[in-house]
């Protein structure tokens, strides 16, 4: 994967990410995807639906950065993703955080319910590592191009 | 001859009238004329008397008039005398006569005396004339009375398709009224035959037993009643009833018999049928239950003895309220009101109360009773006990949502045994990229490789596992089948992998004639899909090619087929490829199951899957629905 600035496009920000994962190995994973392109991506990672609930209401209430990207298993310890993603899509304050369904999960039931719910996008693990890095970097370059206000000092 | 004659006979001492003075000849012979004149008058009037009386028998006072005659006679020959004497002077003789004629006047105006009262009592010739008059009237109106009694028969013996015989002792003659020759299929007048006549046209197989009951009933000479099977000119066969009575003279002689012939036919058909239909009532399992419409019992079947424990006696005459619940007589009254009105009503569930007081879950059925006027004259029930059916449908309930909970714990091991096998391909994967990321592509090519060969056979295996998890759902998820227009669904499926083909320069071809398939769309739409796309990856080596989509009706299945061109099936793997993960060779891409998933659907449908060589070269799967479905209720449902 290259990331190429001949384009005229402006430079990758920096996102942050929430990652809901029980699975200690596949959270590795991720996070070595997000920190690899070292652009001050941070990832908090948390091992169940409730405690990535409690992470992101705690962020709004306390004024702090919420996350840009929430990165959701569906299989999850207590309540699932479903119930996880329905909560935060029903949360006023919460639910234009854009949402990605990672899953090993292909069924078309699963698939139907998430985009019911509202996720943004729906993934089928196991991806490939290369292919999941490239799509973080052109996300973190779409948010580039729409340069929210409250991130443009930590650039 | 004896003395007294001859003395009276002699004229001894008298000389004949010429002797006498009577004056000039003149008055004389004026005399004698005049004498023999009175004479041949009283001779002649008792002449007229006696043929009268010969001619006439009936005459009353015949020996008054036979008195009288002669006494006319008599005088008459007092008058010869007075003429004979002149020449021959038998004044004795002449005397008698007239003691004689005097004697017969005596007797004579005696016996008129006698009878003059009841020659009184005779009615007068007018008052005869009236009463004549009065009788020929009479004898009109019994004449217009008989005509009418004779329509009026006729009328009934139309109506009761009966005809009418006689029979006359005397000429051993039969007479066939026109009703009877009608009823017999001859020409309808009347004619005269004889017995044998009659008996030839008894039924064979009968003739010689009535005939000899006709012969002992004809010769008993009193009524009888006879009944047998007639053969008509054309050979048709009727059931008739014979019947007979005598036919006596004023005297009371028997003269003959007469009666008549009723067709039974439709009355013995409609008396089996009635007998048939009795039996069926009888014997049938169910209960049969009529009711008047108050709702009074009329007939109860055995079946109803055995469902309810009353016995027929115990029940006909009572309301049937006696067998409903009370919280169901409402209910009830409705039914039987509907059934009144000409509805049938049921089959519908309900409760009725045995004779023991248990409640009996049963379905009814009420339909009306009509009379020939299409009158409701009752109801007739039919009731089932259906508590068995009940404990087959709840433990059928009670099965299926066994099967449901097996089926979802099924899919939740499933889901989860999918689940944690793919989560170490997870990780081989993602770890295996992340190091080949670590050493860069500068790396050497023998590390590079074989983390490339981990990525892959990882990817292979996650792939392997969604397909088993796919082939194991089919069957389970239940879409719901619908009967829709084939073409269409291969219409839409065209339109949309066109531009995939297009740039495989593919054609797909369906064929004009589809037929309609009652299947899962959903399924039948991916069914196709899949066997396009085999066709295409398989059956299509050189460019460009072309696949054909058809369809085909039998007798009892819809058949639907993908066609190719290319290389074929050969014989001994075309049941082979319907196995999960069978791939001829590995040149092509894909799992292996795409077949397999065709077949576990098929057999979801009931139908079939199976692979034949296209007459051309090349392969052709087809699928075949069954034409009736397995449930009903689908169809309607299905929408």
């Amino acid at each position: 994967m290259t990331f190429s600035t001949d384009n005229n496009l402006p430079p990758p920000q920096s996102l942050h990410f929430l990652l809901i994962e029980d699975d200690d190995d596949h959270a590795e994973i991720v996070m070595r995807a997000v920190g690899m392109h070292r652009m001050g991506n941070s990832v908090h990672r948390v091992a169940d639906g409730g405690a990535g609930l409690a992470y992101l209401r705690a962020q709004a209430h306390n004024g702090q950065r919420q996350p840009d990207i929430v990165l959701l298993d569906l299989k999850l310890p207590g309540r699932d993703g479903h119930e996880i993603l329905r909560e935060i899509k029903s949360d006023p304050a919460l639910r234009q955080i854009p949402v990605i369904i990672l899953t090993t999960s292909p069924a078309e039931a699963d698939r139907v319910k998430a985009y019911d719910n509202l996720a943004n996008s729906y993934i089928v693990k196991p991806i490939s590592f290369s292919g999941f890095r490239q799509m973080l970097a052109d996300l973190s370059h779409y948010w580039s191009l729409w340069s929210p206000p409250h991130r443009s000092d930590s650039g | 001859m004896p003395e007294w004659i001859r003395l009276i006979f002699d004229t001894t001492g008298f000389t004949p009238g010429w002797d006498r003075p009577f004056g000039s000849s003149f008055y004389v012979w004026l005399h004698i004329i005049a004498a023999l004149t009175i004479w041949a008058a009283f001779t002649a009037v008792p002449l007229g008397i006696a043929v009268y009386l010969v001619r006439r028998p009936d005459t009353p006072f015949p020996r008054s008039l036979w008195l009288f005659a002669a006494f006319l006679l008599l005088c008459g020959s007092t008058h010869l005398m007075n003429a004979v004497v002149y020449w021959w002077p038998a004044f004795r003789l002449s005397a008698l006569l007239r003691l004689l004629a005097a004697a017969a006047s005596l007797a004579t105006m005696a016996v008129l005396f006698a009878r003059l009262p009841q020659l009184l009592r005779f009615p007068s010739l007018a008052s005869l004339n009236a009463q004549l008059l009065h009788a020929s009237e009479a004898r009109a109106v019994l004449e217009r009375k008989l005509v009418e009694r004779s329509k009026l028969l006729q009328a009934a013996l139309a109506a009761g398709q009966a005809g009418a015989w006689s029979y006359d002792f005397s000429s051993r003659r039969l007479n066939r009224y026109p009703s009877l020759s009608k009823l017999f299929g001859l020409p309808e007048t009347h004619a005269t035959e004889t017995l044998n006549d009659w008996i030839a046209r008894i039924d064979p197989e009968e003739r010689e037993a009535a005939a000899e009951l006709i012969a002992r009933d004809f010769h008993a000479a009193k009524a009888f009643t006879a009944r047998y099977r007639i053969v008509q000119p054309d050979g048709e066969r009727r059931w008739v009833t014979v019947r007979g009575d005598v036919v006596a003279d004023a005297a009371g002689t028997v003269t003959g018999l007469a009666g008549i012939v009723a067709d039974v036919t439709a009355d013995r058909a409609a008396a089996i049928e009635c007998a048939r239909l009795a039996a069926i009532v009888r014997s049938a399992p169910d209960a049969i239950i009529a009711l008047n419409p108050n709702g009074v019992v009329t007939e109860w079947n055995r079946g109803a003895q055995a469902l309810y424990g009353y016995a027929e006696e115990e029940i006909v005459g009572s309301h049937v309220d006696r067998l409903v619940p009370k919280l169901r007589r409402d209910e009830f009254r409705h039914h039987l009101t509907a059934a009144l009105e000409k509805c049938i009503v049921g089959p519908l569930e309900t409760v009725r109360r045995g004779r023991d007081g248990r409640m009996l879950p049963i379905e009814l059925v009420a339909a009306p009773i009509v009379d020939a006027d299409d009158v409701a004259i009752g109801v007739l029930t039919i009731e089932r006990d259906i508590s068995q059916r009940q404990d087959s449908e709840r433990e059928l309930r009670a099965m299926n949502r066994a099967l449901a909970q097996r089926s979802e714990e099924m899919e939740q091991f499933l889901t989860t045994v999918s689940h944690d096998l793919k989560s170490p391909l997870v990780t081989i994967r993602g770890f295996a990229g992340v190091v080949a990321d670590e050493i860069g592509p500068t790396a050497p090519l023998a590390v590079r490789d074989p983390l490339q060969r981990i990525e892959r056979a990882a990817e292979r295996m996650a792939g392997l596992i969604d397909h088993l998890l796919e082939v194991s759902r089919i069957g389970r998820t239940p879409n719901r089948p619908a009967l829709f227009e084939s073409k269409a669904l291969a219409r839409e499926l065209q339109a949309d992998l066109s531009d995939e083909l297009a740039r495989a320069q593919i054609t797909l071809e369906i064929e004009d004639a589809m037929p309609t398939v009652f299947a899962d769309p959903t399924r039948l739409r991916q069914m196709l899909e899949n066997l396009v796309s085999n066709a295409a990856k398989y059956g299509c080596p050189k460019l460009p090619a072309k696949i054909v989509v058809g369809g085909e009706e039998t007798d009892a299945e819809v058949c639907l087929y993908v066609r190719d061109f290319g290389p074929g099936v050969p014989e001994q793997f075309r049941e082979k490829v319907f196995q999960l993960f069978q791939r001829l060779g590995h040149a092509g891409p894909g799992a292996g199951v795409g077949l397999a998933i065709v077949r576990r659907m098929m057999q979801a449908h009931n139908g079939r899957a199976w692979i034949e060589a296209t007459p051309t070269g090349g392969t052709t799967v087809w699928l075949a629905f069954p034409k009736e479905p397995l449930e009903p209720d689908d169809v309607l449902d299905g929408q």
